[in-house]
């Protein structure tokens, strides 16, 4: 139990690292979940993703699997302190890790995401200063 | 229609469905493993021909398919109306129409704060 809340906890940076081989390693993951969200999937059926070796049936699972790629990143970001939200283009992925990022950096934030997974931020500092 | 081998499709589930009703509202009741269902059918199938196997695996999936999109959508809809339920409850303490106690697991607080933000986000 102890060790579960470790891993949940923010830790608190100055600053984000940059390094090319966290970049690669970054878009090889996009690459993977911009493959997964992108193949249709309107009725259940067995898809290979043949770059990765991913494998899935139920849309639900590739929508887990998705999920789980963004708590992946974001756990990345927070025990690694990388940055990524620098190479990441698809938005709702670049959403979520921007959300991590402002919170290992501090940052006061408010998030809404619609329907489409866009993400909207307002900062406490510009709560602040109206 | 769907008989394949000698039995029908759709009662492969009943003895399990059957099982696990009798211990949906009992959490003292041992636990119940599909894969002893799905061991014992799939044993029943072993000596059958390859085109039969095929085409299981056909139906199988559809109705695999059918019943994840049912789970989740009934899913969708008891979280919806268990909601309801609670926002129904926490007006209703909040007006004194009745007692709060601990079964009651939402409480109407004072929304000010989520306006402010909301009200941020439409300005933006």
């Amino acid at each position: 139990m102890s060790i579960q809340k470790e891993f949940n906890k923010i830790i608190d940076r100055k600053e984000l690292t940059l390094s090319q081989n966290s970049d690669n390693f970054i878009k090889h993951i996009e690459k993977i979940y911009e493959d997964l969200v992108s193949t249709p999937h309107f009725n259940d059926e067995d898809v290979v993703l043949e770059d990765s070796g991913v494998f899935f049936f139920h849309k639900e699972t590739k929508e887990q699997l998705s999920w789980l790629i963004v708590v992946m990143l974001k756990i990345y970001i927070n025990q690694l302190g990388h940055k990524a939200s620098h190479v990441i283009e698809n938005k709702t992925l670049l959403g979520h890790i921007q959300a991590q990022e402002y919170s290992c950096l501090g940052v006061q934030y408010h998030m809404l995401i619609n329907e489409y997974g866009d993400h909207k931020f307002i900062f406490e500092e510009d709560v602040s200063s109206e | 229609m769907s008989q394949v081998n000698n039995f029908n499709i759709y009662d492969l589930p009943k003895q399990y469905l059957e099982d696990i009703s009798e211990s949906f509202h009992d959490e003292g009741a041992s636990t119940i493993f599909v894969d002893d269902y799905i061991q014992e059918i799939i044993e029943s199938l072993e000596s059958s021909e390859l085109h039969n196997v095929e085409e299981l695996v056909f139906k199988f999936s559809k109705l695999a398919s059918f019943f994840s999109r049912l789970k989740n959508e009934t899913d969708k809809l008891y979280g919806d109306l268990l909601l309801e339920k609670f926002i129904d409850q926490a007006d209703m303490v909040a007006d004194g129409v009745i007692e709060d106690h601990e079964s009651i697991p939402f409480k109407r607080t004072n929304i000010s704060e989520l306006e402010r933000v909301l009200k941020l986000f439409e300005e933006e």
